[in-house]
């Protein structure tokens, strides 16, 4: 297994930076997704570990070997790409022979790696096949097959599920994960899709405008981001701006216009500095919520309400004049104009910087 | 924009009438008129006027034979120019599809804003007559033309070169000639191609020749299947060029067979040589769609 | 892979990439060299078509224009070549608009039929017209045949263009005219015809450039004493080789490109199809 370190990524195109200055590191085995939204350069990260684009200055290892200026083929990279790239004038067995072919693996062996690696992607018996004669979902693990099948030292993954239809795509989500965990390659997923980074990854490196903002588990990259636009990607938010008050026992207060709210201490934020406050929709519970110190609370008025299915989205105005989304469940819809208190922990609300 | 609503007037509107429903087909039959009466009628024509028996004096004279495809056929001397012929098509056939692949290879993938005057570069010989090209060609290969003279400048040879009347000279200017032909569509086949297999190829070991190997010149083939077919045909009817380069060495079909229609007024003869040709021609096409279709599995 | 193996496989990397650019360059070079050539030797100032040129002038271009056959020549390539696009054109347009609208069975034999005179060998074509006019007894009398054959290889350009634009044409702007009141014909003149002008506009062009350079048409057909510009070129290479020859071939490309340029102004020569 294999450490994968970028560090200090630099690349140009003529005025525009794609990557500017980005460096994280994997732990072996370990699945980070890029995620980003469009241009953010994620993709000219991926290419430039699968050697693709030569960066301008800043470096890729991998085991501690500087990799930056050896060509596509010379480094060790499995890659699947978001419309497959399957060789259209070969079948799936000429398509996983391919990798292994350029290796010179001999005939007996390959055709046992083959057979083992179709068996795990589940396509025994369509060996024979041309890729057009495969569904989407089937062409998308005949990629994930052909780029294991030479057993490479990093498993480079571009925005692999974008093509597939809703359903197909939740399924693949499962599969390419356990699939990972099972071969235990340390892979550099590609997506701009946060519920599938949250799903599938170990980490996530969030990007904007060329640069990483934030590398963190799921957890932390949802429940603390360090960013107001990192927050507003990966999930819906309530933003409050203010002005932070320490407090003992690892809590802050934050002074809104709405009064005093309690949430979660953010140690990088200086005592009486602006802040902004962030709680998800679906922290916040309707009604008065548990007796406690921790609880923040809140009374207003149902302003609008959307059904979701799953929840109910409501806005609800505040008496202070506070415009929060709530996310509650679909039983019991409240009505329009109905009045309400709302409520939300403090361990349940995080801090960032304005 | 002034838009006066109409009533819709009943008989008008409605697409009802079986005149109504037909009157389209009047958009397209002046064109097929014309063309059945001076094409597909002509062509029948050639067969009949094949078989016409050769006069001295008129286009022919009374009853039919099959006289002159007898003599083409057990002519050595026409047999010879057929075989001639033939070898002329696949020579230019060869060298354009060598020069035709890179070339559609690289246009079809460059983004540089030079594409625009490269792409009317290869476009510009289409569109400059095959005389005036060919033309060009005989300043270049004639003894004391461009090429010998800047090969004996350079000291690279004493005597000059015998660079026309052979073969070498009318395939080189038949592939100069056609290459376009090749090209155009050989460039909508490679912008096809995504380019991400040639990444996908590379990131699994093969170098950037294995690649144009084993992914992009397989994924050509349809674009050099149908341009070699375009090539071969315009070559082995092409008449100026082997006309104007082939001198009395190269003898073409067309040449010989222009020469029996204008000089010799053999029409019944003539039309035979032309209908041997576009016979060899069709098989020649046929047997090369059977021998490359192998090469075509999987993509379409 | 060790560290020799690794420059060892760059310097391969690069000495391909080398090949092939020198390669293009050759190619590109082989594409532009003989009409350049022509273009240098029509400013040719000596008397033979010799290389290098004897100094600079435009002697020629003077000579051609005291030249009566070679101006008589350009004037009927002209005329054919006019006559040609506009009966072409209309055949063209109106066939491709029945083509991709309406046609339903034999759609293929249809498509075929129109594009066969460029399918067919020229000379084929050409002798056939030959024998046929002869056999109803018009001959190459006033050249009928000449304008006839122009027409019919120039007819394939005009439908392919002319179909190719309306395959890409939305044919929910032509109904929404309609639901807003517009008849057959108004809709057609108001929308259809200023949407598929650029493929009109390009197939003439097309037609244009390909009737001013058809050969071997012009060779079986033309009238008695008729000649247009490459069989006048070719009848007079056949005995004279002088910078005149050249000029007269400078000419006619300058024609063709002045067309061309005019169509890539309108419409660019991508949108041309072939």
């Amino acid at each position: 297994m294999t450490v994968l370190s970028i560090r200090s990524l630099v690349k140009r195109f003529q005025s525009v930076v794609a990557v500017d200055n980005a460096s994280l590191q994997t732990r072996e085995g370990e699945l980070i997704s890029l995620l980003g939204p469009s241009g953010c350069g994620k993709t000219t990260t991926l290419w430039t570990v699968a050697g693709f684009e030569t960066p301008d200055s800043g470096t890729v290892h991998f085991d501690g070997v500087d990799v930056t200026n050896l060509l596509p083929e010379q480094r060790d990279v499995g890659m699947v790409f978001q419309n497959y790239a399957l060789f259209p004038h070969m079948t799936v067995y000429a398509n996983c022979l391919f990798g292994l072919e350029m290796r010179g693996v001999g005939r007996d062996v390959a055709r046992q790696r083959i057979t083992k690696v179709l068996d795990m992607v589940q396509l025994t018996g369509l060996e024979t096949r041309y890729p057009r004669e495969l569904s989407g979902g089937q062409q998308q693990r005949v990629a994930l097959a052909r780029a294991l099948v030479i057993e490479p030292a990093v498993l480079l993954l571009d925005e692999p599920l974008a093509n597939l239809d809703a359903v197909l795509r939740d399924e693949m989500r499962f599969f390419i994960r356990s699939l990972q965990q099972r071969v235990g390659i340390t892979t550099l997923y590609v997506t701009h899709d946060q519920s599938e980074a949250l799903l599938i990854s170990d980490r996530i490196a969030v990007m904007f405008e060329g640069r990483i903002e934030q590398i963190g588990t799921p957890d932390e990259i949802y429940a603390r981001p360090i960013t107001q636009r990192v927050a507003r990607f990966v999930g819906l938010s309530n933003l409050l701006a203010g002005k932070l008050r320490r407090q003992a026992g690892g809590f802050a207060i934050v002074e809104s216009s709405a009064g005093p709210i309690r949430a979660i201490d953010n140690r990088a934020i200086a005592d009486g500095a602006a802040a902004t406050l962030l709680v998800r929709p679906e922290m916040i519970s309707l009604g008065d919520g548990p007796e406690s110190a921790e609880a923040n609370r809140f009374t207003g008025t149902v302003e609008d309400s959307f059904f979701l299915g799953s929840v109910v989205d409501y806005r609800i105005r505040t008496v202070d004049g506070l415009l929060l989304q709530v996310h509650g469940r679909p039983v019991s819809r409240l009505a329009k104009g109905a009045s309400v208190t709302v409520s939300f922990l403090a361990s349940a609300t995080w801090i960032l910087a304005a | 924009m002034t838009l006066a609503i109409a009533p819709d007037q009943p008989g008008v509107q409605r697409p009802s009438s079986p005149l109504r429903r037909h009157a389209p087909f009047l958009l397209i039959a002046p064109a097929l008129i014309f063309l059945f009466v001076f094409l597909v009628l002509p062509y029948f024509n050639i067969i009949v006027m094949s078989l016409r028996v050769p006069a001295r004096v008129g286009m022919y004279a009374e009853g039919f034979t099959h006289a002159n495809y007898a003599r083409a056929l057990t002519d050595g001397f026409y047999m010879g120019v057929l075989g001639q012929t033939l070898l002329v098509g696949l020579l230019t056939t060869v060298a354009c599809v060598l020069f035709g692949v890179p070339i559609a290879y690289h246009l079809g993938r460059s983004r540089s804003r030079w594409s625009g005057v490269l792409y009317t570069l290869i476009l510009s010989p289409l569109l400059v007559g095959v005389v005036v090209r060919t033309f060009g060609w005989l300043i270049i290969l004639s003894g004391n033309g461009v090429a010998n003279k800047t090969l004996r400048e350079f000291g690279l040879i004493e005597a000059p070169l015998r660079l026309m009347n052979n073969e070498f000279g009318v395939v080189l200017a038949l592939t100069h000639v056609l290459l376009p032909l090749m090209i155009l569509p050989l460039l909508g086949n490679v912008q096809a191609i995504n380019p991400n297999l040639e990444r996908a190829a590379r990131s699994l070991g093969a170098g950037r020749l294995t690649v144009f190997w084993r992914i992009g010149l397989p994924l050509c083939m349809p674009g050099i299947q149908a341009g070699g077919i375009l090539v071969f045909i315009l070559a082995i009817s092409a008449f100026v060029t082997p006309a104007m380069l082939g001198g009395p060495q190269v003898r073409t079909m067309s040449v010989l067979i222009v020469q029996q229609l204008i000089d010799n007024f053999q029409w019944p003869f003539g039309a035979a040589l032309a209908l041997i040709l576009a016979t060899a021609t069709s098989v020649s096409v046929l047997l090369y769609i059977r021998f490359t279709a192998p090469l075509l599995r999987g993509l379409r | 892979m060790t560290v020799k193996a690794e420059r060892l496989g760059r310097s391969i990397d690069r000495a391909y990439q080398w090949a092939f650019r020198s390669f293009l360059v050759l190619a590109y070079a082989f594409l532009a060299l003989p009409i350049v050539l022509i273009l240098l030797m029509a400013l040719n100032a000596g008397e033979l078509l010799e290389f290098p040129p004897k100094g600079m002038s435009l002697r020629w271009f003077v000579a051609l224009f005291d030249s009566e056959i070679f101006i008589k020549a350009i004037l009927t390539s002209l005329q054919v070549a006019a006559v040609a696009t506009c009966v072409s054109g209309l055949l063209g347009t109106a066939a491709a608009l029945y083509f991709v609208r309406h046609a339903h069975r034999f759609r293929e034999a249809l498509r075929v039929l129109m594009i066969a005179p460029l399918l067919l060998p020229e000379i084929l074509t050409a002798i056939a017209l030959l024998f046929f006019v002869h056999q109803i007894g018009v001959g190459n009398r006033g050249g009928f045949g000449l304008y006839v054959g122009h027409t019919m290889i120039t007819l394939p350009f005009v439908f392919l263009n002319v179909s190719a634009v309306l395959y890409n044409f939305d044919r929910s702007i032509e109904l929404a005219a309609r639901s807003l009141g517009g008849r057959t014909w108004t809709v057609f003149r108001r929308i259809t015809l200023p949407m598929i002008k650029p493929g009109v506009f390009a197939g003439c062009m097309f037609a244009f450039v390909v009737s001013f350079d058809l050969f071997a048409v012009s060779l079986l057909l033309k009238g008695i004493g008729q000649s247009t510009i490459p069989i006048q070129l070719y009848d007079y290479l056949r005995w004279d080789f002088d910078p005149l020859a050249a000029a007269v071939s400078s000419v006619s490309i300058l024609i063709s490109l002045g067309v061309v340029l005019l169509a890539d102004r309108i419409v660019g020569l991508r949108a041309l199809r072939f």
